[in-house]
């Protein structure tokens, strides 16, 4: 299992992540994202709506990930891009705090592993 | 239909829309060209709007004089659009003038055209309606009710009724706000009235109020108001079609039944997103259009609570303050105090 691989990090594509309160039954690629995925800004929040449900979010902008996809026929693991912002989103009326707490985790990760 | 699913769905609202009048033509477009209702945003906003005119001349002149505010709303049944609720107000004794000179009738007797002129002259400066009628609109967006009605169980949903009941005491408040001396209030529903002038009563305990099925035609200022409300929600729900797909597409009058909406609503179906912002997520017909076009299944946190009663106690309580408690009973109870419901 903990087979190291070289993954190439440096991969130009940047993607952000939004992270909503659903599961949607679907994976991969959607066209008609930017056309349909209408975000506001408002006060200090962004607030969208997915299928007439109000959601309310925060940027994460201090955290770095990765995309990574495996090759079905070589196995190999390839870097996609990378991720440089988390948007996070509770629905209508539940409180997004933790996106605080996220923020702590990274700064005590530092702290440990800096 | 179990009991928990009647909580999350107080209204079917396609059920609940008996007056419910279908107009497959669409607005005429010679009409929109020379006069678009201050009322109606000059841009497609999921946000809604509220418009309040200044306090009219002849009221201004009179501020002893009594005056009567009818309310009526319009398009609660349809699947597209904002639902628009509209107040409007004179001197008590102008009220009858309203009919017998300009003919303020039952809105479902006037024409979009004669209804559109009839706007067009209480907004038409020079006018004698002018200076005589005072007039507001509140514009809930099909974003805004879906929301609330799909608001999470944790939260709580936001019903119809609610909203209406809502949007109806804050435009009075308005108008009281402005220092109009309001004595009588006449009010068009839908629903039971019976609880609803109850609460109205207990909002406005100083105004006579009077809530009635098929008030519009039986007090002209509730007619007015519903022809505030019936030609701001008919721009506005056009202004949405060509802002966001053109001029040249049709979807109808937007009420479920209406051939050209559902045909729309099947046709416009994005797998993940459904539609934009002016479909009403929270219908049936909506829900219905998105499994029948394929659309993704996403599932949200009360979707594995279908089964599960939950708290017995917030039932009863959701039910007590939807109002459908006293009047679901032959008799009313109010002479029992408040309905054992409430505790």
């Amino acid at each position: 299992m903990a087979e190291e691989r070289n993954i190439d990090l440096q991969s130009a594509k940047t993607y952000k992540v939004n992270s909503i309160p659903c599961r949607i039954r679907y994976t991969g690629p959607h066209s008609s994202i930017p056309k349909h995925l209408i975000k506001i800004q408002e006060n200090q929040e962004i607030i969208t709506y997915l299928r007439g449900r109000k959601l309310h979010g925060k940027s994460i902008t201090n955290i770095k990930g990765v995309v990574l996809a495996k090759d079905d026929m070589s196995d190999e693991i390839k870097s996609l891009g990378q991720v440089n912002e988390v948007q996070y989103y509770e629905r209508e009326g539940v409180s997004i705090d933790q996106v605080e707490k996220i923020d702590e985790f990274v700064k005590l990760s530092e702290l440990i592993h800096g | 239909m179990s009991a928990a699913a009647a909580v999350e769905e107080p209204i079917e609202i396609e059920d609940y829309e008996p007056e419910t009048i279908v107009e497959t033509s669409q607005p005429q477009p010679e009409i929109q060209q020379d006069f678009l209702p201050p009322s109606v945003p000059r841009e497609h906003t999921y946000k809604s709007t509220t418009f309040l005119t200044p306090i009219p001349k002849v009221i201004l002149e009179n501020p002893k004089e009594p005056c009567v505010l009818g309310v009526d709303e319009a398009g609660r049944g349809p699947v597209l659009g904002p639902m628009v609720y509209g107040i409007s107000y004179c001197l008590k004794n102008y009220e009858s003038i309203l009919k017998s000179k300009y003919g303020f009738a039952d809105s479902k007797t006037l024409n979009e055209l004669k209804r559109t002129n009839l706007l067009k002259q209480i907004c038409d400066q020079e006018g004698e309606l002018f200076e005589q009628i005072g007039w507001s609109t509140r514009t809930m967006t099909a974003m805004d009710i879906s929301s609330g009605m799909l608001r999470p169980p944790s939260v709580g949903n936001y019903n119809l009724n609610e909203q209406a009941h809502d949007a109806t005491m804050d435009l009075i408040q308005g108008v009281l706000d402005q220092g109009v001396n309001l004595t009588e209030i006449f009010v068009d529903t839908v629903g039971p009235p019976v609880t609803y002038q109850a609460k109205l009563q207990k909002r406005f305990p100083n105004l006579k109020i009077i809530v009635a099925k098929k008030a519009d035609s039986i007090y002209p200022i509730v007619s007015a108001a519903s022809i505030c409300a019936k030609v701001t929600r008919d721009f506005s729900l056009n202004n949405s079609k060509d802002q966001l797909y053109g001029s040249e597409i049709t979807w109808g009058s937007g009420y479920p039944s209406d051939p050209n909406t559902k045909k729309w609503l099947n046709n416009a179906v994005d797998p993940i997103f459904g539609w934009d912002q002016v479909v009403r997520f929270s219908w049936q017909t909506a829900k219905d259009a998105i499994i029948k076009n394929d659309g993704i299944e996403i599932e949200w946190e009360e979707d594995n609570e279908k089964d599960d009663y939950g708290d017995v106690g917030k039932l009863f309580r959701d039910k007590a303050s939807q109002g459908d408690g006293l009047d679901g009973l032959p008799i009313s109870t109010l002479w029992y105090g408040r309905n054992v419901n409430c505790f």
